[in-house]
Order: C-alpha cells, then sequence, then structure tokens
C-alpha cells in the first residue's frame, strides 16, 4: 500500500465517522425535540420512553440526563430521577439546575442520602470534577498548542522571559495531560448507584446468608466501591460498607 | 580567507562542557572534603560579645565547633534568668596553602531578666558520636542607671490614667517610649492580666522634656477595664529595639536632626539591640457601691445615652416595622445588652444582631451601640410600646443613673394577608424596615433544558478521539521540522567544517561534468586531482588544494575511514601524478572522471 493510498483511506474513514455521527445525531435531535414537547404536555411516561430511546442509541448528553431526570421524577419514579441527575451532573458539573433538581430529589428520598464519594487523586487535582471531559480536552489541544509555538519562539530569541513562558506552559500542559486523562478514567467508571427497591438490606457478605448491617430505601445514592458474582459492594459517608445485589442498584 | 579551527557558535556545547566541568570540580570538591574531614581536630568553643551589661542589654552568644561542618546542633545551657532566642547558624569552610580549615558557628540572642552575676553553663555538642563542651562563662546584669549614671538614650515608662478606678471603669494605660537617638525594629509585648483591654488609636509621636532633656515619644494607648476588685498589677512591660549608633561610623550627627535620619548618607549605623522594661503598677480596684444598685443594673459604667425610633408609625396586621434603640456614651458599652423585650400578645418582636459603632479617636473608649427590632401586630388598634429603660454607674458623680426613651405608639391596621406569610427571621431588614424576602411556600423542580444546540454529544466519538491525537501530534511534529531546519540553517552559518562538507560532494560532481574531456591530458589530470583533493580538504575541514597523495593517508585515517578507501583515494591521487608528471602514461578520460566519481561517491557515503 503506498503512502497515498493510505492517507485516501484514512480520510475515508475520517470522512464516513463524520457523516455516520452527523446522520445518527440528527435523527437523536429530532427525537429529543419531540420528547420534550411530550414533556411540556405532561405526557411524561411517552417523554421518558423516547428519552430513553435516544440513549440507547447512543446519544450521552448532559442535558438529556437532566430531562430524562425530570421526566422520571414527574412519574413519581424518584430513584431513576436521582440516577439520571447524577448522570447529568457527571457531565454537567457546573450547571445549577442540576445541582438544583438533584439536590432537590434526593431531599425527597427517605434515607436523604447523596453518598458519591470522590477519588483519592481529587484532593490533587481538584479541578478536574469542575470540568467534562471535553472541556478538559479542549483546554489541553489550547495549551499543547501555546506550549510549542512558545518552544518555537524561545528558539528564537532565549530570554528569561520566553523561558519562563517556555516552562509554566509545559508545568499547565503537564497537568491538564494529567487531569484530561484522570477525567477521563472518571468518566469511563461510574462508581455509583441508586436503590431501586422500597427497602433493601445490607449484608456482610455477598450472599443473603450473610448478616444484615443496614437498611437503605428507595432512591438514596451510594457509592460502589467493588463488585462480586452479580453483588456490589457499597460505602456510605459515614464509613459504613455492606454488599447489596446488583439487581437492587440502579446504574 | 578560509577560517579554520572550532566552530564560534556551539553555545549548547559551551554549556555542556561548563556543567560537566562544574559537576567535576563539585564532586572533586566533596571528595576533597569528606576525604580530609576526620584529619581535623574538632574544637568546640563558647563566646559572648559582652560580659558586663544592663537589663536593658542583650548579649550574643556564639557556639564555634571548628573542624567539621556536620555537628549537631549545640544543646544551649539552661539559662533561666535569661530569654534565649536562637539567631540561626554560619558556617565558613576554608583551603589555605593545602592546608583546610571548616567550621560552624550557632548563634544565640539571650535577653537578662533580672541583675546579679549569672554563669553560663556548659553546651554540650556531638560530633561522630563524641560529645564535646564548652567552657563555662560569666555575666554580670546591673541596673541600666547603675552603669550609665547619666540620662539615659532610650527608655519608657506605663502611664496609668486612674490608680483607684472602679470595677469596669475605662483605665487608659499608655506606654510611652522614650529616645533621643534613632531606634528601629520595636517590639511590644504588653500584658494586662485582670483587665479586658481594647487597643485606642495610635501610636502616637510626640515630644517631651525630660529633666531639661527633650525627647522624642512614641505612644501606645489601650482602654482597660478592671474585672474585679481589689490590688491589680500591672506587669512591667518588655519593650525590644534596634538603637542606632551612628557615632562609630565616625560621622557625629545631630541628634535632633529630622532631616539627617532620612538622608542617604546617614543611612548607615551599628544596630544596637536593647530591651527596655517599664516598672509595674499596682491598681486598687474599687468595687461598685452596693446602695442604690438598681435590681437592672448590669455592669455598665461610663456615661451613657439613650433612645428610640420607630421606622414608621402605622403598619397593617402582620407587616413589619422595625424599632431602633440607640445607646450610646463612654465607657463599657461593648458589653451592654439589652434585654428581649415582652410587650403581649397583640405584638410579636424579632431581635436582631445590635450593632456597635466605635468612636475613634481621643483616650477614651466611646461609640454606639444599636439594638434593632422587627415588630409585627398580632391585632388591629394602637399599640403601646412602654419606655426602654437602662441603668449605670457614672463614676464621675459616684452613683448609679437611670435613662429612659420616650413611649412610642404604633397604629396596627386591619391586615390585607396572612400574616405568616410576610413573618420574618432577624437579619433580614433593609433601611426602611421593609423585609427583602418573603418565605417560600413551595418547591419543585427546574424544568427541562430545551433547544437543539444543548443537546450535542458530551463524550468524545472515535473521528474525536482521531482529531485529539492529530491535535495533540501535529503540532509537536510541525516543532521538530522547524527545529531542524533552524538548526540546519544555523550549522551552515556558523559551523564552517559543517558547512564544507555539506556541499563538498555535489560541488565535486558538478566540477567533474564541467570538466573539458578535449583538454590536453596534463591539464585534464591537474583538475581531476584537484577536484578530488579539494573535496577531501572540504569534508576534513582543512585546505584541500595544498595536500599531499602522501597527506592524504594520514588525513583520511584520522577522519574515520576505511583502511581501503584511504588506499583507493591515495592510488587514485598518485595516478593522477603519473599522468600528469610521465608524459608516457596515457589514459581515457572517461574512465578517470568514471573512476573519480566512484571514489567520490564512495567517501560520500563514509563521511
Amino acid at each position: 500500500m503506498t503512502g497515498t493510498q493510505l492517507k485516501l483511506k484514512v480520510m475515508l474513514f475520517l470522512g464516513m465517522t463524520a457523516l455516520w455521527s452527523g446522520t445518527v445525531f440528527g435523527e437523536s435531535s429530532s427525537q429529543i425535540t419531540q420528547a420534550n414537547q411530550l414533556y411540556n404536555q405532561n405526557q411524561f411516561q411517552e417523554a421518558v420512553e423516547l428519552y430513553e430511546q435516544a440513549l440507547a442509541e447512543g446519544k450521552t448528553n448532559g442535558h438529556l440526563y437532566f430531562n430524562l431526570g425530570n421526566a422520571y421524577f414527574r412519574t413519581g419514579n424518584l430513584a431513576r430521577a436521582v440516577l439520571n441527575y447524577a448522570k447529568a451532573q457527571n457531565l454537567l458539573p457546573r450547571d445549577e439546575d442540576v445541582e438544583a433538581n438533584l439536590e432537590y430529589a434526593v431531599r425527597q428520598t427517605e434515607d436523604q442520602l447523596d453518598g458519591r464519594k470522590a477519588h483519592l487523586l481529587e484532593s490533587v487535582l481538584f479541578w478536574t470534577r469542575d470540568f467534562n471531559l471535553k472541556e478538559h480536552t479542549r483546554a489541553l489541544l489550547w495549551l499543547n498548542l501555546a506550549f510549542w509555538v512558545t518552544m518555537a519562539v524561545w528558539l528564537h530569541i532565549k530570554t528569561q522571559a520566553s523561558r519562563s513562558a517556555r516552562n509554566i506552559l509545559l508545568g499547565l500542559l503537564i497537568l491538564a495531560l494529567m487531569s484530561t486523562g484522570f477525567r477521563g478514567y472518571l468518566e469511563s467508571r461510574q462508581n455509583f448507584g441508586v436503590v431501586l427497591p422500597k427497602t433493601i438490606d445490607i449484608h456482610s457478605g455477598w450472599n443473603t446468608d450473610s448478616t444484615t448491617l443496614f437498611q437503605l430505601h428507595q432512591g438514596a445514592l451510594v457509592s460502589v466501591s467493588q463488585e462480586k458474582e452479580q453483588w456490589s459492594e457499597i460505602e456510605l459517608p459515614d464509613g459504613k460498607k455492606g454488599w447489596t445485589q446488583n439487581s437492587s442498584l440502579a446504574r | 580567507m578560509t577560517k579554520t579551527g572550532k566552530p564560534p557558535v556551539h553555545k549548547n556545547q559551551h554549556s555542556g562542557i561548563f556543567i560537566a566541568a562544574l559537576f567535576s570540580w563539585i564532586t572533586a570538591l566533596l571528595i576533597m572534603t569528606t576525604g580530609m574531614s576526620w584529619a581535623e581536630e574538632v574544637q568546640v568553643t563558647a563566646s559572648v560579645d559582652k560580659r558586663e551589661l544592663t537589663l536593658e542589654d542583650s548579649v550574643n552568644l556564639s557556639i564555634r565547633i571548628e573542624g567539621t561542618q556536620s555537628a549537631s546542633q549545640p544543646e544551649p545551657p539552661r539559662l533561666p534568668d535569661f530569654t534565649v532566642r536562637s539567631r540561626g547558624s554560619s558556617s565558613s569552610f576554608q583551603i589555605i596553602n593545602g592546608k583546610k580549615s571548616s567550621s560552624i558557628t550557632y548563634n544565640f540572642i539571650l535577653l537578662p531578666r533580672k541583675t546579679g552575676t549569672f554563669t553560663i553553663d556548659p553546651s554540650t555538642v556531638e560530633v561522630d558520636g563524641k560529645k564535646y563542651q564548652t567552657a563555662p562563662i560569666t555575666l554580670v546584669v546591673r541596673e541600666p542607671s547603675a552603669v550609665l549614671g547619666t540620662s539615659r538614650d532610650v527608655f519608657a515608662e506605663m502611664v496609668i490614667s486612674n490608680l483607684k478606678p472602679y470595677v469596669q471603669e475605662q483605665v487608659t494605660a499608655t506606654l510611652r517610649i522614650y529616645h533621643r537617638v534613632e531606634i528601629r525594629n520595636l517590639k511590644v509585648g504588653t500584658d494586662f492580666p485582670g483587665f479586658r483591654e481594647e487597643k485606642l488609636k495610635g501610636p502616637v509621636q510626640n515630644t517631651r522634656i525630660v529633666n531639661g532633656v527633650r525627647y522624642l515619644t512614641y505612644e501606645l494607648p489601650t482602654a482597660l477595664f478592671p474585672l474585679r476588685p481589689g490590688k491589680v498589677e500591672i506587669p512591667a512591660t518588655v519593650i525590644e529595639l534596634d538603637q542606632v549608633d551612628r557615632s562609630r561610623n565616625g560621622r557625629p550627627q545631630d541628634r535632633f536632626d529630622p532631616f539627617g535620619q532620612g538622608s542617604i548618607f546617614n543611612n548607615f549605623g551599628r544596630l544596637e539591640h536593647k530591651i527596655l522594661r517599664t516598672k509595674a503598677v499596682t491598681l486598687n480596684v474599687q468595687p461598685l457601691p452596693e446602695i442604690n444598685r438598681p435590681e437592672s443594673f448590669s455592669n455598665l459604667v461610663g456615661e451613657f445615652s439613650i433612645s428610640s425610633q420607630l421606622s414608621r408609625e402605622e403598619v397593617e396586621v402582620g407587616d413589619t416595622a422595625t424599632l431602633t434603640i440607640t445607646v450610646s456614651g463612654r465607657g463599657n458599652i461593648q458589653d451592654l445588652s439589652l434585654p428581649s423585650p415582652d410587650w403581649g400578645e397583640s405584638l410579636k418582636v424579632y431581635q436582631d444582631q445590635a450593632e456597635y459603632h466605635p468612636i475613634n479617636g481621643g483616650l477614651s473608649v466611646s461609640g454606639e451601640k444599636i439594638h434593632t427590632y422587627a415588630l409585627v401586630p398580632l391585632k388591629e388598634g394602637e399599640l403601646k410600646i412602654p419606655p426602654i429603660s437602662l441603668s449605670y454607674f457614672d463614676p464621675t458623680q459616684r452613683n448609679y443613673v437611670f435613662a429612659e426613651t420616650l413611649p412610642l405608639a404604633l397604629k396596627a391596621l386591619p391586615g390585607k394577608s396572612d400574616p405568616d406569610l410576610k413573618v420574618i427571621g432577624p437579619g433580614t431588614l433593609n433601611a426602611a424596615g421593609e423585609s427583602d424576602t418573603v418565605r417560600k411556600v413551595g418547591e419543585d423542580i427546574l424544568p427541562i433544558h430545551t433547544g437543539p444546540e444543548v443537546f450535542d454529544n458530551h463524550i468524545l466519538s472515535l473521528s474525536a478521539v482521531l482529531w485529539i491525537t492529530l491535535g495533540l501530534m501535529i503540532p509537536a511534529g510541525l516543532f521538530m521540522v522547524y527545529a531542524w531546519a533552524y538548526n540546519h540553517r544555523q550549522r551552515l552559518k556558523h559551523d564552517i567544517a559543517f558547512s564544507r562538507s555539506h556541499g563538498a560532494h555535489k560541488q565535486a560532481l558538478k566540477q567533474l561534468e564541467a570538466l573539458p574531456l578535449n583538454s590536453n591530458q596534463r591539464d585534464f589530470v591537474r583538475a581531476l586531482s584537484l577536484i578530488l583533493r579539494e573535496y577531501i580538504g572540504n569534508i576534513l575541514n582543512v585546505q584541500g588544494s595544498a595536500i599531499t597523495s602522501s597527506e592524504v593517508k594520514d588525513k583520511l585515517l584520522k577522519g574515520n575511514f576505511s583502511p581501503e578507501d584511504v588506499q583507493d583515494t591515495q592510488k587514485l591521487l598518485e595516478k593522477f601524478e603519473t599522468l600528469q608528471y610521465a608524459s608516457a602514461e596515457t589514459s581515457s578520460p572517461e574512465v578517470l572522471i568514471q573512476e573519480s566519481r566512484n571514489l567520490l561517491d564512495r567517501l560520500e557515503k563514509k563521511s
């Protein structure tokens, strides 16, 4: 295969990908518009179905999760509402509407528990959760460009100022790389779940014969620390830990 | 003229050599230092800068450890009669005539607490597991006047406005620091146990005459409120400062010349650390009289007045009016707290946090305390607000005084809405007494987000990941190409050897092509020989035209060419020489050019 052929194939692949993305997103957008109209006409269950359909087709959008959360809230499904608000917050970390609705929905639950746990690295890369992956990537690309431009400038003008600018940008670029990677990791693993049944028993081990440690109620938002044989270990902010079956948690 | 030798621009190489040299130098120095350290004899000595001093002076204690730089921090001796402060350490290392000497000195400053003769016990230092001790030192501490005998340059006193105050009556304690020389780095540590203290505006600079001598003063006033009756002592205040001694620089100056202090010619002088102490003062605090003491009295001592004001005279039932009660005056007004009033069931009262506004200036604490109440009438009609009374003790009259506000009336009109909805909590009143917020009666989720533009995918698609990868790689790749081109250009410009060898092959081939084949053999082979020697001269950065076939061998071997290449080159050059000088020998020009070209190609590959 010659170099020209390879280039052509890459361009064709990228073009096809872009075209495919456009088609898929075009269809999803009309579904979402329709779902929004149904919601505004108080047909909440129908709106839920269309929102879920858009998600099943590969659409991943914070506003979509937010609207789905609202639709579930109106149908009385508090657990699913909490779950979708939490997912929306993951993608829209600074959206005040999402924060308000999540807080309000959690307050309506019996346990009023938002037990999502921050990753240990977040104490160092504390800004990571404040921006979604797209925003992190954008910042990374701009910093990368700025860094290499500064390197080119530094090649010509080797002053203290250009050296300092180069070093500062290198530091920022490394931080951006770390935080983008970390954000990608956080988005790839969803470490929270919401209790679906009215009441669930939390066991000391991953079988029903083990001791019941405590109970949680519908809509409790908990942190999942590990999974084993269809069971999930959950962790509460006060340090309590225990196991529940995966089917009891919406994730 | 062709410039030979080292190329002028090789900044990176230079800095690399410099760093390597520096590193080697430091390593050698370290090896030498560590290798020689045990050879030195360790000595530990303690010294002071003076052995006789006054209570106003300080002593510098230096513990010097010679023969090592790795000694542990010395344990300073226990000195209960001094305040000990560490002043850090300094180290030195010298090699004089091959003899190495190193030392480390730990410095301490000692501030005497009382007069007498004191011995500084030996300090212990541990070096390589062995303990060393310093010799004891004797110090004599005297009263300041006993040494000076004459009027002093710097001294301090504590002036108390009233030595027989009542409990909670304000007393002003003014610390005055008198000086007739320049002072710097003033540190004051006041302590007033048994009093509540409030800082007054200061410090104030002044001029005072003491025993006919003119002094500049710093005055720091503090308002004190005695907390209990009986004898209460204000302990001696310790003041630390640096006295500037300019006379030691041989520049006598007028101590009262205010301009001299700011002049750059007089800005140098030796600093002498001084500790001043005021005398302890005992106050006889009197209890507040029991006779005529009102029941409502709450330890308010001073001179005060009280006033009240309603934000409006008419208000609807359920609506709010604001009552403001202002107490102003001089004394311990900060301690004032008015009781929460109870004016029956027809009026609901919410008390706000009181605000205190001090009035700065002067040597007394004064100000006003504003209490705000939100009044919500619960019934229609004329509501009476009775006078609010205040009792305090006036030290000037030596008696208790009553003060009260005028009675007020609030007309409650019929309400239009549910009074509960307008009920507000404390802290939400604006200046007009109106409420800023209304209590929330309901709560709901916020509406859905609409608009197609907000529904773009929030995760990265495959194409986006590809573009991001390219976005990260392309600038780096472009920079590398640019940097290579830039460095290449710079090298061609500044590195003569590189520049000559860079175009040598191309130039030689060009010259070979341009050779006229029909010229006579002697000129032809001379030109061929010159082309080949110039090529060799260019790749080795030497004068090519002057090289002989026998010199070529040495030069090429030094240039890391293979023996075969060297031999072939020498042979060809010798052949050219033979053809040039022996007319009997002949050879085809095309063959000679081809042989030359082959050799040039081989040498170019190796160069």
